[in-house]
């Protein structure tokens, strides 16, 4: 639920990324923040527990200049993935106009890959979403650690577990070092513009 | 792979889990390393080795009740609390946006902030009963298990002050009556407009016939209200119609009685929403059975413990 201004022409939008415990949503914010300073328009804020977990959610608000004649301004939110913390996920998740969900690419976090994103299809149910409307991209994090010998799984088994029948763009990232991390949310972006113009009927 | 290589591969799995927070996945695999190392006895330095993946152990189980223990509602900067209040806000209308701010910091446990923000807005028709709702959360929320004080307070305040309607403060009062119960506390909460805080100094008096006068009369005080264990009543619309209901009473304070209603019986709760009145209800008490009608003055689900999803209803008898 973007807020569109007509008279300031404004767009003011959400994406939030949305993703079992550990899987470096935070990490991707963080990256963003460091690395695309000339879209940044604040601070990154994060309101986190104890072991850097996010508590609360992260915060990261970007403008991206104009667009069809319009200001276009963008935040980026991650939810908190511990189970436990049900509640303020679906809190954060109102008023979402675009998801990133990242999925953990290690072999012992495959289960909890799949319960969250059967969380986040609850969740968007509840504010009366569909997950297969909603402008979404996939990320498969952490892949660097099969250099390091672990157990991670192999995309197609990431690809079948979770994007069957979602068939959402997806890509392959290394948050902490940042690779695949821009190409993530430009995709995300450009999905959740493309879908608010049409149901805003912005610059047609 | 040979054994030394599979302790080195579980240690090596074992760390990086740790490092990276995944403190149940890191247990797992240092505790089948420790299984191999014990199955055989010809591993060099054996004991150093068990010694030091059980410090590891013993410090992720540090880091795991650290972050069991981790205040789920820690206090913030006024900073990251303005933000809070205006991202969470959705209403394009200003007042019910404020409103929504105020209960988004509720959420997020600012309780102190949330009242101040529920107080303010306290003074706006369409809000007040709301505010006054959400603030009596606030103070609920903020008591420790045994002791709602501050939530009573409030509502005794409000009964002595021209801000709520007596309609809105049985509303408040109902509402607090049913979270007392469910936290098992017992305090006293005057009826609205029943005057009694000044009946005290009134005894004897003669009545005289002002409106405050018939607004009393509505209300039985307290202490002659005769305990009821049941109530007995048919319902006058809908498809259950006239037939019989036998309820029995939970909680009683003064002449509000509260049921646990299971959440499956979904007729019987639909018909009584709050504010409808029931005509003809046979009231049980241990010294007599008698008759009047009743209001539904509150329904709520019980969000949490043993009662999850069943309702909790109260009634207020009207006349007797
Ligand atoms: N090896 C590796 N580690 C990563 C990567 N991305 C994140 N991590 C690490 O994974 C851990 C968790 O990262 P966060 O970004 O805090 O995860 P999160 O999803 O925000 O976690 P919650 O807030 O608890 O939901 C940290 O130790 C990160 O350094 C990655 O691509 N590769
Ligand atoms: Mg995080």
């Amino acid at each position: 639920m973007a807020i569109f201004n007509l008279q300031k022409r404004e767009i003011e939008c959400k994406i939030v990324y949305y993703g079992p415990g550990r899987c470096g949503k935070t990490t991707n914010l963080e990256y963003i923040f460091k690395s695309f300073k000339k879209q940044i328009s604040g601070d990154m804020v994060s309101i986190d527990t104890e072991g850097d977990r996010t508590l609360f959610f992260d915060f990261l608000p970007m403008g991206l200049g104009q667009i069809k004649g319009c200001d276009v301004r963008m935040q980026l939110y991650t939810v908190p993935g511990q189970v436990k913390y049900s509640s303020t996920r679906k809190l954060v998740l109102r008023g979402v106009d675009g998801v990133v969900f990242v999925a953990d690419s290690l072999e012992i976090r495959r289960n909890k890959n799949m319960l969250a994103l059967k969380d986040l299809e609850q969740n968007l149910k509840e504010y009366n979403m569909s997950i297969f409307k909603i402008p979404l991209v996939l990320q498969y994090n952490k892949r660097d650690l099969a250099e390091q010998g672990l157990p991670i799984m192999p995309i197609e088994m990431l690809e079948h577990d979770l994007n069957r029948q979602l068939k959402a763009p997806s890509f392959p990232a290394v948050a902490f070092t940042g690779e695949g991390v821009g190409t993530t949310l430009k995709e995300c972006l450009k999905l959740t513009l493309k879908h608010l113009q049409k149901s805003l009927q912005w610059g047609q | 792979m040979d054994v030394k290589e599979q302790i080195k591969v579980l240690l090596r799995e074992a760390e990086v889990y740790q490092r990276q927070g995944l403190y149940g996945e890191a247990k797992i695999k240092y505790g089948k390393a420790v299984d191999i190392i014990r199955s055989i006895e010809r591993v060099k330095n054996r004991e150093q080795l068990l010694e030091g993946i059980q410090a590891k152990i013993d410090a992720i189980e540090q880091s795991v009740q650290k972050i069991i223990k981790a205040e789920m509602h820690p206090k913030i900067s006024a900073r990251i609390q303005d933000l809070i209040q205006e991202k969470f806000s959705f209403s394009g209308d200003r007042d019910q946006a404020s409103l929504e701010g105020a209960i988004a910091l509720a959420k997020f446990g600012q309780y102190e902030r949330a009242l101040k923000e529920f107080d303010s807005l306290i003074g706006k028709d369409a809000l007040r009963f709301e505010a006054a709702k959400n603030m009596i959360r606030c103070h609920l929320a903020m008591a420790s298990a045994d002791n709602a004080d501050a939530a009573v307070d409030q509502y005794r305040q409000w009964l002595d002050a021209d801000i709520l309607s007596v309609e809105e403060l049985h509303r408040i009062r109902a509402f607090l009556d049913t979270h007392l119960h469910q936290k098992g506390i017992s305090a006293f909460l005057p009826i609205p407009g029943a005057k009694e805080t000044v009946a005290e100094f009134e005894v004897g008096m003669p009545v005289s016939g002002t409106s405050d006068e018939t607004e009393a009369d509505l209300e039985t005080p307290d202490e002659d209200m005769v305990d009821i264990n049941a109530v007995s009543f048919a319902l006058d619309h809908g498809p259950l119609k006239e037939k019989k209901f036998e309820l029995e009473v939970s909680f009683q304070s003064g002449n509000t009685i509260s049921f646990i209603i299971p959440g499956k019986e979904t007729s019987l709760l639909d018909n009584l929403t709050v504010g409808h009145k029931i005509g003809d209800v046979q009231f049980f008490s241990s010294i007599a059975i008698f008759e009047a009608s009743a209001l539904v003055s509150a329904k709520t689900e019980i969000k949490s413990g043993p009662k999850q999803g069943s309702f909790s209803l109260d009634l207020k008898i009207m006349s007797a």
